[in-house]
Formats: C-alpha cells, structure tokens, sequence
C-alpha cells in the first residue's frame, strides 16, 4: 500500500491552532472541547462493518468500536484523508471480450477518485493481456498502479 | 453419443465448483471432471469486478476476477479435465450425465461421485408481481452488471432500484461511476437487505437514497421503460393506496433475491429443502442421493465467496470418502432451526462427526449469542452442546461455525422422578438470541 496518514495528532492541531488559523484569534475564550468533533461511520473494510465512533480533538483523533486495527486506522483516515480502492474496466481490442476489468495496486484519495476514473475511460488496451498487467502506472499521479485483474485471450470478438 | 466415466464430476465451474474439484485432486483422486456451460471458468465472479473478496481466506481485498483467478490457475496446474460451453442436460440418481457441447455432440458420463455446483439465479419481474406494460428497461441487477462490466454496454441513462441487497447496492455504485444517474434505491422491508458497509461505501458514498418500506407498483412506458409508479408499504408489504409517486426513469434494476438453481437436482430426485431452496444435505454436504454432493449457491445462497470455496471443499472430501467407501452408516441426527434463525444447512449431521454449519437469522441482534441445543426425548434431559458469541447478528451476514463430536443426542440424565428417555437421535435445535446479561 502507497499511502501516507499523517499522524492523528499532527492534523488536529494544524487545522485548528491559533498559530495556523488566521481567524484563530476569536476563539481564545472557546471552552476546552469546543474544537471537538464527532463522527459516526460504518467501517467499509471487512463484512463486519463495525460502527465505529471517532472523535476528532486538540488532542488527537480516537476512534471507538472498531474490532481490529485496520478499523481505528480506516476511522482516522476518513476523517484526515479518505481513501478509496478503485475497480472498473478499460476498452480491450482483439480480445475474447470487449471489456478489460482492471483494480488498483493500492487505495487512492477519495478526492482523486473522479479524475483517476476519467483517466482510466480514455485507456484502451490491446489483447491479449496478462493477469496483473499494469495498464496504468502510477495513475494521476497517486502511486497506485492500474492492474488487469484477469487475462484477455486474443481473438473471437473484439 | 460418447461415453465417458470419471470419479468426481463436478457440474459447474464457478467458485464452489472449482473449490471442489482442487481439493478433489489434492486428495488424491484421479480423474475429476468440471463440466461448466460458459465459454471460461469463474462463473459469476467474471463480472464482479469490485473488491471485497477472499478477505477471510487470502486476508486481502481482492476483485472477484482475481479470487476466481487462483483458483483457474490452480486446476489448470492439477491437472483437472475441463469441458467448457458444454450444458449438462440431466443428472441420474445413479450418478449418469447426460451433457453436450459442439465438440463431443451428446455426452453420457458415469461418475463415481457427483458434485452439484450450479450457483444461483435471480428473481425476475414478473416473480415479485410488477404489473404493467412490458417495455425495455427492466432487467436483473446481474444482467445489468454483466451488460456494463462485460460486455461495454450502458442499458440506460437513469436508472431506479428495487431491492437492497448487497448485489443492488453494488450496482447502485457501479452505475453511478459509469455516469447512470441512480434516482434512489427502493426497499420493500422496514430495514436495508445489504450489508452496512455496501451502504456505506455504495450510496452514502456518492448521495444516492435508500427509501425502506416502498416498492414499484407500476412499470410505465410501451417500448422504453418511462418512469415507475413507488408506493409506500404498511406493515405487511402491501402498497399504501395514495402514497403513489411517479418517478422518471429509463431503467429499472430488479435486485429482489436469489434462489438456488436446482433443475438438475430435482431430475435426479433429490429432496429440497423449502427454506434453503436447496437440497437437503448432511455433514458432508451430500444429498439424499447417495453419492450426489452440492457446494455453494446451488445448496443455500451465501454472502461471502470464501464461503462458497469452503463449502466446495467440504463437499469434495465427502466425495472423496465416499468413493473410499468410508460414508456408509453412521446415525443421521437433524439440525433444525430455532429461534430467530431463518435457515441453517447442513441439516444433518453424522453422530460423532465435526460438522460446519452456515446459519442466517431472521432479524437483526446485537450482542447476540448462538446456542446449539441437544435433545432429547425425556423430557429435561436438553443439553447446550454449542455456544457462540455474535457482536452483531443480521440477515445479510452469514454465520459460520463448527460443532465438534456431534452427539446422537442429549445425554443429560433424566430428572430423578422421570423416566430414562430411550437411546435415540433427538434433533439439534440451534437458536440465535440476546445475550442474558444484556437484556
């Protein structure tokens, strides 16, 4: 996986202290859980989908009812960086389908998710193609690769 | 016609199927055959090209393609014969198949044991009593999904939804990325089908809306769907009479259940379970033919494909001791459903068998606990032979778990002023319910 969180803490505190705030200074006399924020979310990673809790403070980010460690991991990320694992097909010519169904080697911005799309309809691909063929490297610039998740034979219909 | 004999057959070569036949091989056996209609093996998994799969046996996130891929690797390297576009026409109760293909004409193969694995299919329009005319536009979510993922075809511009189970809301993304506009997705049933992470991840993910207790009363259009009549549902699922709304629209998706795909099976004579919809099957996931197995979606519909590869394997090694003879007696005790539990398969175990069970409840349970209940015929003698904790319960989340020694039944002593109960197999009632401590 190619990602980088930043740490929890870090974005907390960058996005809300008064020294990177230029409008920080009207919140001197806030009360001490007035930077708070909670979330409520549904855990996307496994079939268990966990109700996960996370509560964003000057302290740190917390995240509670999550059953593994890549649910605390997912409940911080959607709150700092949201990511998301990209599947759809490319144009394949000469092949025994017309239809190429690719994956990405890793997960990409949620944010980037449109123009890596938008990248991946204008790609065609010619078979025959290898499963895990990279289609598109390092698409949008995210250091995710574009993979072919099976093999396209040559020939039949095009 | 040819003949042909071989000692596994396995009808099908999807998930299940291609489960079976490896771990077939592995143990031992020589000739396994996979007989599958499609022009390649993968079965439904070729035009799942989202991810989610093999999260319990590969422990990543794989794209239905890629699950099925190691597995057609894998029985191309064993070695497993392989007959594709061949359609299986009938299955005898003495193991006989009769099959074709443009190759060999006819087939007729005489298998030693038989291995069921021809998945599902979904329910169409007319078996959820849509009325109204006719027109292009309304078609399954699965046809839908092969149209798009396999074929490079849009069949609409916006689209609306009936059903939301996982395979809907799946679809609900899926158009959406391709540009369709997915005006909401409707549910007949006060809760979502699907999983919540699919809701999560499918329609929150992108604002489109879940509308629970509505459903299309009415299809409009001559020859292109035009919109669809929603009326919402009272507590027994019937329409609200002046709750209509017209909604435009130029696609219908019906994504309203599976049910198991069992014409072969019936023509064999093999009994159907009403719940599952399909064959009654015991520990070792054969049927009552002996020597016809089932595996996957053909046996019960499941919602995880690690599943399905599992119960291709459980099938495969009963296959493979009953060609080695050793299935013969053991006593048949029966697992039957309790409380809050909507289906369980198999329904019966071997006394003394380690036996996995694949159990869905009926309504959702928080803190939930499963117990496996022996019993009796004196009465008092029951006994909690099983328990499992369950954090979260629901419809759409299969649960899976194994009971080791199966006993024939209880063997709880009788209370001091009843009588013994004789020695005989008593059912196991397995039962789903809230944990005590936390009602």
């Amino acid at each position: 996986m190619t990602k980088e969180v930043p740490a929890p803490s870090e974005v907390s505190l960058r996005e809300t202290s008064a020294e990177t705030c230029p409008k920080a200074g009207r919140f001197q006399n806030a009360p001490p859980d007035f930077f708070r924020v909670q979330k409520e979310l549904v855990c996307i990673i496994c079939p268990n989908s966990c109700r996960l809790t996370v509560t964003h403070t000057q302290d740190g980010t917390q995240v509670t009812g999550a059953s593994c460690k890549r649910g605390i991991q997912h409940g911080i990320d959607e709150v700092t960086n949201p990511m998301r694992m990209i599947t759809s097909t490319v144009a394949v010519t000469g092949g025994i389908l017309p239809r190429l169904p690719v994956i990405g080697s890793g997960e990409v911005p949620k944010a980037k998710l449109a123009e890596c799309l938008a990248k991946i309809y204008r790609t065609k691909a010619a078979a025959p193609v290898m499963y895990g063929e990279v289609i598109i490297s390092n698409i949008c610039g995210t250091g995710v690769d574009i993979i072919a998740s099976r093999p396209i034979a040559a020939g039949g219909r095009t | 016609m040819k003949h042909k004999k071989t000692d596994i057959a396995v009808i099908g070569g999807g998930p299940a199927g291609l489960a079976a036949a490896l771990k077939a091989k592995q143990l031992g056996i020589k000739d396994v055959l996979i007989l599958e209609r499609d022009i390649e093996l993968g079965g439904i998994l070729r035009q799942c090209i989202h991810d989610g799969f093999g999260l319990h046996r590969f422990g990543r996130r794989m794209s239905g393609n890629q699950y099925a891929q190691v597995f057609i690797d894998d029985a191309e390297r064993a070695g497993i014969e392989i007959k594709t576009d061949t359609m299986v026409l009938e299955v005898t109760a003495g193991k006989e198949i009769y099959a074709c293909n443009n190759k060999d004409g006819m087939l007729h193969i005489q298998a030693g044991a038989v291995i069921l694995a021809m998945g599902c299919r979904e329910r169409t329009a007319s078996q959820v009593l849509i009325h109204g005319e006719r027109p292009a536009g309304v078609l399954t979510a699965g046809s839908v999904q092969r149209y798009i993922n396999m074929e490079g075809y849009l069949p609409g511009n916006r689209a609306v939804i009936l059903g939301s189970g996982d395979i809907g809301l799946i679809m609900a993304r899926r158009m959406t990325l391709e540009g369709i506009k997915v005006e909401a997705v409707y549910e007949v049933m006060p809760t979502p089908g699907g999983l919540s992470r699919n809701i999560a991840q499918c329609l929150d993910d992108y604002d489109i809306p879940l509308r629970l207790s509505a459903t299309v009363t009415q299809v409009h259009g001559r020859d292109r769907v035009e919109a669809v009549t929603i009326s919402k549902v009272d507590g027994k699922m019937n329409p609200i009479p002046g709750t209509e709304k017209r909604v435009e629209c130029d696609l219908l998706v019906l994504a309203v259940g599976l049910i198991p795909e069992n014409e072969l099976s019936r023509g064999a004579g093999i009994e159907i379970d009403p719940r599952t919809k399909g064959p009654v099957l015991d520990n070792n996931f054969m049927t009552s033919v002996p020597g016809i197995f089932a595996a996957g979606n053909v046996a019960v519909v499941f919602d995880l494909v690690d599943y399905v590869s599992t119960s291709g394997e459980i099938a495969a090694a009963g296959a493979v001791e009953y060609l080695n003879g050793g299935l013969a007696g053991g006593t048949r005790v029966p697992v039957t459903p309790g409380e809050n539990v909507g289906l369980i398969v198999p329904q019966f175990a071997r006394a003394g068998s380690n036996t996995t069970f694949f159990l869905r409840v009926k309504s959702p349970e928080k803190f939930a606990v499963l117990q496996a209940v022996s019993g009796s015929s004196g009465a008092g003698c029951e006994k909690i032979i099983f328990e499992k904790k369950c954090r979260y319960a629901a419809p759409p989340e299969m649960i899976t778990f194994t009971i080791k020694d199966v006993p024939a039944r209880s063997r709880r002593p009788a209370p001091p002023d009843v009588p013994a109960p004789p020695d005989v197999p008593a059912p196991i009632k397995v039962a789903v319910k809230r944990e005590e401590a936390r009602e």
